[in-house]
């Protein structure tokens, strides 16, 4: 059965515009197939929008890209979307990837409670290094790629079929192979500075809820 | 050694891994912004709060090393 999703995409850094080129991957392999996708996107990235979007559409999963901190994931210009103790119910019934700092830490646990199924997140700040000369071209930027291809395995593992744990066990193991391709000798000694962030992003991402949820 | 040697020494080791990244990366930490190299080593030195999490990133990676966590399946 095709699913629904729901991605936001807010774009007004660097950092958001990385995640939102980022996301538009995830995007492509739902909508490949069949998948009911609402991206929302810049400026659609607004708690009213989320809310309404949510509400209407009742989706399987919900894919969060944008700063946060434990309390809260943020939209376009760090409005909150989902914060605790203001909204986080309306993430009930789904599962949510929150590619956000922090937010596993007390908004993962919250949304469980009020009847997530499972919030995949990371307990600490996502961090990842950009080449500044690709700033422009995200796409073409090798070294922002080690850290979102990863991050990106896990929505994609949900896609297939994979319960929340599996995704997370994927998430992680995509970490851990750039992670050993930069410990071999052909790295060079510049790449290896990399290393500590990708370790960092690699055991901070946490599965809280139903490990065994499906989308 | 007292603890005061060794948060410098630790500071000094984060200074110097940082010191090998490229001139033309830049690290995103969330919503504190982005940084490039010297701007890192300026906020480690001056041990603030930007300072204070790398410190305590790259203290995360050498016990990660020491604990095997990069070889776990």
């Amino acid at each position: 059965m095709n699913k629904r999703v729901v991605v936001t995409r807010p774009n007004h850094d660097f950092t958001t515009r990385y995640l939102s080129y980022w996301a538009q991957k995830v995007i492509a392999a739902a909508e490949r197939k069949g998948d009911q996708v609402l991206d929302l996107k810049q400026t659609r990235a607004t708690r009213r929008e989320f809310e309404s979007v949510v509400e209407k559409l009742g989706p399987d999963f919900i894919f969060l890209n944008g700063h946060g901190n434990t309390q809260c994931v943020t939209g376009q210009d760090n409005e909150s979307l989902v914060a605790v103790g203001e909204n986080e119910v309306i993430l009930r019934g789904t599962v949510v990837y929150a590619l956000s700092c922090q937010a596993a830490r007390k908004l993962g646990p919250a949304a469980v409670r009020a009847g997530t199924n499972a919030f995949i997140g990371y307990t600490g700040d996502f961090i990842f290094y950009r080449d500044t000369a690709k700033q422009t071209r995200p796409h073409h930027d090798s070294v922002a790629r080690k850290f979102l291809d990863p991050s990106n395995q896990i929505p994609l593992s949900l896609l297939k079929g994979n319960t929340a744990q599996q995704a997370q066990v994927s998430g992680k193991g995509a970490f851990r192979k750039n992670i050993r391709k930069l410990l071999t000798s052909e790295t060079s000694a510049q790449d290896t500075s990399l290393l500590s962030a990708l370790v960092w992003d690699m055991t901070h991402l946490e599965c809280i809820g139903d490990p065994a949820s499906v989308i | 050694m007292s603890e005061d040697t060794l948060d410098e020494d630790i500071k000094q080791l984060v200074v110097a891994r940082l010191r090998s990244l490229p001139p033309d990366r830049e690290i995103s930490i969330g919503a504190d912004g982005s940084f490039k190299k010297e701007e890192l080593i300026r906020h480690v030195e001056e041990e603030d709060s930007v300072g204070r999490k790398m410190i305590e990133i790259e203290m995360s990676f050498l016990r990660a090393l020491k604990e095997g966590v990069l070889y776990d399946e």
